[in-house]
C-alpha cells in the first residue's frame, strides 16, 4: 500500500528494501527456521516496521493488525500453506510479496492464477525442441515456480487462486501433502527441500470464482485480511493512494478535500459494515463488495470528471454516479437497499443536503 | 497462639482453585476463613447438600427491600467455593470473614439518602444491578460536591479566557486525562492483581501465567504441590501494593471523582469507593482473624490476592476496631439463588465477572492437556452443527497453536491463541462459527441449582407481599378471575399477572374474550401449581421484584431474537405489563432489527401495534418520540418495498398481504399523519393500475383507495370496468372482486354505478366461468353482515325481474305453449317470491309489466 506508483519500473521487494533485510540478518539470533533467510521474530519485525537495537529503523510494510500477521508467519513454519483471503485492496498481494522477499530473499516465485490457466504452469512443461531433439530428459523439462520453490526450499506464490479452473488447483494436492512433485514421463519426481512452502491469495467476494475444493481446502490455513480497521486509517489510505494515481495519471483536477474523501468513505463503509458510523443504526449491505479500491477509484473518476468537464474542483455531482455504480451491482436488491439507505441516513445527515441530492437524482 | 496462614487467590481463577485444594489438604486447618459477607455464614452447610449444583451465587438483601441487594457468584472453579466445599465436607469450621452486608448496604442508604437531600441525585434512582454497592461515607460527598464545582468554574473560566488561557487550560486537561487513565489502570489492577501481573509478563491470561509460577515452582520445590506458590504471590502483592500506594496523591484522587450522568438521566458522584471502604474491610477482615485464631489451631485464610499484605501485617486491634466503631446498620436476609455461566461472564455487564467462564471450567477440569482436549471439544461442537472438523484440522489446529505461542514467546498457549487458530485451519478464516463457540464453550450454557430447603428468595418474598395486597391468593384450584381494568386494584392485577406470564410463571392464562365491553375487560383463568415455585426460584435471576425481574427478562430475549415479529409480540407484553424500563430496550431492538429485515411483510406487521402505541401508549410515560422515529422508519421501508413485495403471489400470500395492507392502511389513519397517508396511497394507486398483480391486491388497494377518498365514484367505477373487463381472465376478475368488496358491501348498495358494472359482468359470464367463479363469490359474499346480504338480496329482486322477465316472456310466446308450461312455471316464479304468470287472454300484453 505503500508503493509509490510515479515509478516507472518497479523493483522487487527484496531489491527495494535489502538494506532493511541484511540489517536484520545481522542483529536477528534467533533460532531460524531450515532455509529461511530470517528468524520468525525478524520477519515480522521486518512487515510490522519497527526500530532495531541498534537504532536502525524498519519502515512499517503492513498497517494493521500485528496478530493477524503473526499467524500468517507462524502458518508458514508449519507444513501448511497461508491462504490470504479477503476483498480487493487488502494488500493481499503486498503481504504475500513481502513474506517470501523476507523469508527467502526472493519474491519472484510467482504464479499468476487465470480462468485459462493449465496445468503446467504449476507442474512443469516440455521444451519440444529439445524433447524433439533429444528425447525426454530433464533437460527437456521447463520447469514452474511452484517446481523451482521446491528444489530450492523457498516460498513459492500463486496469486488469484481461486480464478484458476478447479482440475488445475487440484494438481496443487500432492504438492502440498505429499511435498513432492511426480515426473511420470521421466519416472522420476522433485522431492521439496525443508523450508519449501506456498502462499497463495484470493479474493472472497469476487463473482464467477472457481471455490476450492474441501481436500485443498484442508491444505491451507487461512488467514483473513481485514479491511481498514478505522475511518481515519482508511481515509489516509484512500488520500495517499488517490493523490498519487491522480500524479500518474496527469489528472487536471485539484487533489480532492479530505472532507469529500471522508465522505465517500464513510458511504462506503456503512453500507459494508451494515451499520452506521455512530453505531446506532443498522443497514443493509449490498451485494458489492465495496472495497478500500473502490473508494479509490470512485475519487479518481470523480476527479476525472471534474478536471476534463468541470471547473477542476471536485463537487458532489461528480463522485454521484460512480459511487452509485460501485454500490448497485444488483439492479433489484441493491437499488432497494441504497434507495433505503439514502432516504433513512443520508437525507437527515448534517451537511450532506448536496449529496443526497445528486445521488438522489441519479439512482 | 494458633498457626495462620494466608492464601491470596484470584476470584474465579482455576488455577489458584487448584492450588488452593492441594494446599488445604497439606495444611489441615481446623477453621477456614473465606472473604464474603458473614450474613451468608447460617446457610454455608447448604453447599455439601444434594441439590447444589454450581453455578450459583448468595444473595444478601435488606429485608424490607429486596431491591438493595449483592450477589457473590460462585462457579465450580472459584477458589472460594472450593474452599467452602472442602471445609464443609471435612467438618470443619468455615466462616466468612469480609465486611458484614447489613453495613454496606446501610451506608449505601445513607449516601442516598444524603445525595438526594443535597439534590445530586434525583429522588428515584433505580437500584442498579451489581456486584458490590459503589459506597462513600458521607463525609466524603461534601468533598466531590467542592470538586464539581471547581470543575464548573474551570468551565466558566475557559469561557472568558482568551487564547493564551486557553492552552494552559488544554495542557491542564491533558494532565486531568493523564491522571484519570493511571486512576483506570489503578482500577483495573486492583480488581483483578494477578491478570495484571500475568498482563505485564505477556501473558493474555492471567490463569496460564498462574500455572507457570506454580510449574516453575513446583519444579524447585521437592513435592509437587506446596504452597509457596501462595507465599510468592503475597510476596508480589506486597510489592504491587507498595508501588500504587507511593505513587498514589490523595489530590489526583479526588480529581477523578466526577459527575456521571447515567442512561436514565440521574446523576451521580463516581467515587473511588475503595479510599473509604477498603480499610473498613480489611479491618472486619483481621477482626475476624483475631477472634479465630484464639478460638482454633490453624486457621486458613483464603482471600483476593490484593488484600493479603494487608491481613499479613496486623496493626494493633486497638485501630481496627476503632475504625469498625458505631457503622450503621440495615437487616438483611441470605440465600442462595441459581446463577448462570452467562452471568458469570463478563458480557452481562458484572464488574468482577470472568470473560470465558466455560473456558475456566474446562481447565479446571483438564489440568493434564487442557489445549488439545479443547480443541477436540471445538471439534465435536463443529460436527455436531454439520460443519467440516477433521482430526488431521485438528492435529494441526494444534500444530499451530504451538507454532504461534513459541513466536509470542509464551510458555502456554491461552484461549486467544486457540481461537485465532482454530479460526485459521478449522474455520478456514470464517469467524462467524466462534460465536458460536463462544456461546457454547467459552461461556458456556450451565445453569446452576439450589437444594429444596433454601430460604426463600426475594422474589418469592416480592410475590408473596403483591399477593396479598392485590387480594389474590394462590390456589391449586381453577377458577376464573374477571378484571375490568378501569378499576386501579384491577388494572395492577392484571399488571401482575402478565409480568408473571414474562418469567415463564404462568399461573394465570388470559382468555380471550368475544363480544361486549370493549378493550377494558379482561377474563383470567387462574391455577397454581408446584412446578411454579421452582419456576420463581429460577427467575430468581433475572432480579429482586417482579417488576425488575420481569423487566430483565424481557429485555434479555428481546436481545436474543431476531424476529421482528417476536419483538412486536414482546412489546405488545411489555405494555399490557407496565414495563417501561423494558420498552426503550425492545424499542432499540425493534429499530434495528427493521432496519434488517428484508421482509416488508414482516415490517408491515409491525406497523399496527407501533401505531397503537403510539396513539394510546402515551399514558404511561412512553418516550413517544422514540417510537414514532421507528415507525417512521418502518413506513418509508415499506412504501419503497411493498411494489417489489406484491409481485408474483400465490393466493395465500396475496390474501394475507391485502389483508396487511389495509391493518397499515388503518394504523396511517389512526396516526392522523397526513404526509404518510398520501405517500401510502400513492403506492397503492401504483398497486391498483397495475394489471400485472395479483387481483386480489389490486383489488383492495383500488377499495381503499376509494375509501380514502383519493378515487371518485366514476374513478372506481373505471377500474372496476378495467378489471372487469371482457380482456381480463373471469378468475382473475373474480380475485380483483374479492379484494374489491370484502370487508364490507356497502359500497355495492350505495353505488347503483358500481352495482350495475358487476351485474351486467355477472350476467356475461359463460357457464363454464360461472361455475368456477361461485365459490369465490360466494365467500366473499359471505364476509358481508346479514342485513348487508339482505339489503343486497333486496336490490337483485328490484332490478332483476325487469330483465328475466322479458327474456322469459319473449321465449314464451316465440315457442312455448304457455298454457302447457304455466303450472311448473308458476311453481318457479312462487319459488322466487314473483307473482303467478297472468291467465291468457285476460292480459294481452302478458309479461310486460
Amino acid at each position: 500500500m505503500t508503493e509509490t506508483l510515479a515509478q516507472v519500473l518497479r523493483e522487487h521487494a527484496e531489491t527495494q528494501y535489502a538494506h532493511e533485510l541484511s540489517a536484520l540478518a545481522e542483529i536477528d539470533k534467533r533460532q531460524r527456521p531450515p532455509s529461511w533467510k530470517l528468524s520468525p521474530w525478524a520477519v515480522m519485525q521486518y512487515l510490522m516496521g519497527g526500530t532495531l537495537e541498534n537504532g536502525f529503523e524498519i519502515t512499517p510494510k503492513y498497517i494493521g493488525n500485528r496478530r493477524i500477521i503473526e499467524i500468517a508467519i507462524a502458518t508458514l513454519t508449519t507444513d501448511r500453506a497461508l491462504l490470504l483471503l479477503g476483498v480487493p485492496g487488502t494488500a493481499k498481494t503486498w503481504v504475500s510479496e513481502h513474506l517470501s522477499a523476507a523469508i527467502s530473499l526472493d519474491s519472484t516465485l510467482l504464479v499468476q492464477g487465470t480462468a485459462g490457466m493449465a496445468e503446467e504452469q504449476i507442474r512443469y512443461g516440455w521444451n519440444y525442441a529439445r524433447l524433439i531433439a533429444d528425447g525426454p530428459s530433464i533437460n527437456a523439462l521447463v520447469s514452474s515456480p511452484v517446481m523451482q520453490a521446491m528444489r530450492h526450499g523457498k516460498i513459492a506464490r500463486i496469486e488469484e487462486l481461486t480464478r484458476i479452473p478447479a482440475d488445475v488447483q487440484d494438481s496443487l494436492i500432492t504438492i502440498l501433502s505429499e511435498k513432492t512433485l511426480p515426473i511420470p514421463e521421466l519416472g522420476d519426481e522433485v522431492q521439496a527441500v525443508k523450508g519449501f512452502n506456498v502462499i497463495a491469495t484470493a479474493n472472497d467476494r469476487d463473482k464467477g470464482v472457481n471455490d476450492l475444493s474441501s481436500a485443498l481446502k484442508r491444505r491451507f490455513n487461512t488467514v483473513v485480511l481485514p479491511v481498514p480497521a478505522s475511518i481515519e486509517e482508511e481515509v489516509d489510505i484512500v488520500a495517499r493512494r488517490t493523490e498519487a494515481l491522480g500524479r500518474a495519471l496527469e489528472l487536471p483536477a485539484e487533489p480532492p478535500a479530505l472532507e469529500e474523501i471522508r465522505r465517500v468513505v464513510t458511504i462506503f463503509r456503512e453500507l459494508r459494515n451494515g451499520t452506521t458510523l455512530d453505531g446506532k443504526n443498522k443497514l443493509k449491505s449490498p451485494s458489492g463488495s465495496l472495497s478500500t479500491a473502490e473508494a479509490i477509484s470512485v475519487i479518481n473518476n470523480g476527479l476525472a470528471l471534474a478536471g476534463h468537464f468541470g471547473d477542476g474542483i471536485i463537487k458532489a455531482e461528480d463522485m454521484a454516479s460512480s459511487i452509485v455504480g460501485a454500490v448497485i451491482k444488483d439492479p433489484v436488491q441493491d437499488a432497494v437497499v441504497f434507495r433505503e439507505y439514502l432516504e433513512t441516513v443520508v437525507k437527515e445527515r448534517e451537511g450532506w443536503k448536496d449529496f443526497y441530492r445528486a445521488l438522489r437524482n441519479i439512482s | 497462639m494458633a498457626e495462620t496462614k494466608i492464601f491470596g487467590i484470584r476470584h474465579h481463577g482455576p488455577g489458584s482453585a487448584h492450588s488452593l485444594v492441594a494446599a488445604l489438604h497439606q495444611f489441615k486447618p481446623d477453621c477456614v476463613l473465606i472473604e464474603g459477607p458473614p450474613e451468608g455464614n447460617s446457610i454455608l452447610p447448604l453447599v455439601a447438600e444434594a441439590g447444589m449444583s454450581p453455578p450459583v451465587a448468595l444473595l444478601i438483601y435488606a429485608q424490607d427491600n429486596p431491591r438493595q441487594a449483592s450477589y457473590y457468584p460462585f462457579a465450580e472453579f472459584s477458589p472460594e467455593w472450593q474452599a467452602i466445599k472442602y471445609a464443609v465436607t471435612s467438618g470443619i469450621s468455615c466462616r466468612f470473614m469480609d465486611l458484614p452486608q447489613s453495613h454496606w448496604l446501610a451506608l449505601n442508604t445513607a449516601r442516598l439518602k444524603k445525595m438526594q437531600a443535597t439534590g445530586i441525585v434525583a429522588p428515584a434512582q433505580p437500584e442498579d444491578f451489581q456486584l458490590r454497592p459503589s459506597i462513600e461515607a458521607p463525609g466524603e460527598l461534601e468533598e466531590a460536591n467542592r470538586e464539581t464545582t471547581e470543575h464548573q468554574e474551570i468551565i466558566d473560566h475557559l469561557q472568558a479566557a482568551d487564547n493564551q488561557d486557553l492552552k494552559d487550560l488544554l495542557a491542564e486537561q491533558e494532565q486531568e486525562q493523564i491522571l484519570k487513565q493511571r486512576q483506570e489502570l489503578r482500577e483495573r489492577i486492583k480488581a483483578d492483581p494477578i491478570g495484571a501481573l500475568a498482563e505485564a509478563a505477556g501473558f493474555s491470561d492471567g490463569e496460564r501465567w498462574w500455572e507457570q509460577i506454580v510449574e516453575q515452582r513446583a519444579a524447585k520445590s521437592d513435592s509437587a504441590v506446596d504452597h509457596s506458590v501462595f507465599d510468592a504471590i503475597a510476596e508480589a502483592m506486597q510489592v504491587l501494593r507498595l508501588e500504587l500506594a507511593s505513587e498514589e496523591d490523595p489530590d489526583a484522587r479526588a480529581k477523578t471523582a466526577k459527575l456521571e450522568v447515567s442512561d436514565d438521566g440521574s446523576e451521580r458522584i463516581i467515587f473511588d469507593e475503595d479510599i473509604i471502604m477498603e480499610p473498613l474491610r480489611e479491618a472486619h477482615m483481621r477482626q475476624t482473624m483475631r477472634s479465630a485464631a484464639k478460638e482454633f489451631n490453624r486457621v486458613a485464610v483464603v482471600c483476593g490476592a490484593w488484600h493479603t499484605p494487608a491481613l499479613l501485617n496486623m496493626p494493633p486491634a486497638k485501630e481496627d476496631s476503632a475504625l469498625l466503631k458505631g457503622l450503621p446498620k440495615q437487616k438483611v436476609d441470605a440465600t442462595w439463588i441459581p446463577w448462570t455461566h452467562g452471568r458469570l461472564s463478563f458480557a452481562s455487564g458484572y464488574g468482577a465477572g470472568v470473560h470465558s467462564p466455560g473456558w475456566y471450567q474446562h481447565i479446571f477440569n483438564n489440568r493434564e492437556n487442557p489445549v488439545l482436549t479443547w480443541l477436540v471439544k471445538v471439534a465435536q461442537l463443529l460436527r455436531d452443527e454439520d460443519l467440516d472438523a477433521s482430526s488431521a484440522q485438528v492435529i494441526d489446529t494444534l500444530r499451530l497453536v504451538e507454532a504461534v505461542s513459541a513466536m509470542r514467546e509464551l510458555a502456554h498457549p491461552g484461549l486467544d491463541e486457540l481461537n485465532e487458530a482454530i479460526i485459521t485451519v478449522l474455520c478456514n478464516g470464517n469467524n462467524t462459527p466462534l460465536a458460536l463457540i463462544r456461546k457454547k464453550l467459552i461461556v458456556g450454557e450451565s445453569l446452576g441449582q439450589v437444594p429444596e430447603n433454601t430460604p426463600g428468595t426475594p422474589l418469592e418474598r416480592d410475590l408473596n407481599q403483591l399477593q396479598s395486597k392485590l387480594r389474590m391468593k394462590p390456589e391449586p384450584i381453577a377458577k376464573i378471575l374477571e378484571l375490568d381494568l378501569r378499576k386501579p386494584l384491577d388494572l395492577s392485577r392484571s399488571e401482575l399477572l402478565n409480568r408473571l406470564l414474562i418469567l415463564d410463571i404462568d399461573w394465570a392464562e388470559k382468555q380471550y374474550i368475544r363480544g361486549k365491553s370493549g378493550t377494558f375487560h379482561e377474563n383470567w383463568d387462574l391455577e397454581w401449581y408446584p412446578e411454579l415455585s421452582i419456576r420463581l426460584i429460577e427467575a430468581g435471576i433475572w432480579g429482586r421484584t417482579i417488576e425488575q425481574a420481569a423487566a430483565a427478562r424481557a429485555a434479555d430475549v428481546a436481545s436474543r431474537t431476531n424476529s421482528l415479529a417476536t419483538l412486536v409480540d414482546l412489546l405488545e407484553k411489555i405494555l399490557e405489563a407496565d414495563l417501561p424500563d423494558a420498552l426503550n430496550q425492545v424499542m432499540t431492538r425493534i429499530n434495528s432489527e427493521a432496519a434488517m429485515a428484508g421482509d416488508v411483510i414482516e415490517l408491515m406487521k409491525a406497523i399496527p401495534t407501533l401505531a397503537r402505541v403510539v396513539r394510546y401508549g402515551n399514558v404511561r410515560g412512553t418516550d413517544i418520540g422514540a417510537v414514532k422515529s421507528i415507525i417512521d422508519g418502518l413506513i418509508t421501508r415499506v412504501l419503497i418495498g411493498l411494489p417489489a413485495a406484491s409481485q408474483s403471489l400465490d393466493d395465500d400470500a396475496a390474501d394475507s398481504l391485502q389483508a396487511l395492507i389495509t391493518e397499515v392502511n388503518a394504523a396511517l389513519l389512526l396516526l392522523n399523519s397526513a404526509e404518510d397517508l398520501k405517500a401510502y396511497r400513492s403506492v397503492l394507486a401504483k398497486l391498483a393500475e397495475d394489471a400485472g398483480l395479483h387481483g386480489h391486491i389490486s383489488g383492495k388497494a383500488t377499495r381503499l383507495l376509494f375509501e380514502g377518498r383519493t378515487l371518485d365514484e366514476l374513478a372506481a367505477a373505471r377500474m372496476m370496468q378495467f378489471a372487469l373487463s371482457r380482456g381480463s381472465e373471469p378468475l382473475y376478475a373474480g380475485k380483483w372482486l374479492e379484494g374489491f368488496l370484502s370487508g364490507s358491501a356497502l359500497v355495492l348498495i350505495h353505488d347503483s354505478r358500481l352495482w350495475q358494472l358487476l351485474d351486467s359482468w355477472l350476467l356475461g359470464l359463460n357457464q363454464e366461468s360461472f361455475s368456477e367463479l361461485l365459490p369465490l363469490l360466494r365467500r366473499t359474499f359471505s364476509t358481508f353482515t346479514s342485513p348487508e346480504r339482505r339489503q343486497i338480496g333486496e336490490r337483485v329482486r328490484d332490478t332483476q325481474p325487469v330483465a328475466g322477465e322479458i327474456m322469459l316472456t319473449e321465449e314464451i310466446e316465440d315457442n312455448l305453449n304457455l298454457e302447457r308450461i304455466r303450472p311448473p312455471l308458476n311453481m318457479v316464479r312462487f319459488l322466487l317470491g314473483l307473482e303467478p304468470l297472468p291467465e291468457a287472454g285476460k292480459d294481452g300484453k302478458g309479461g310486460s309489466e
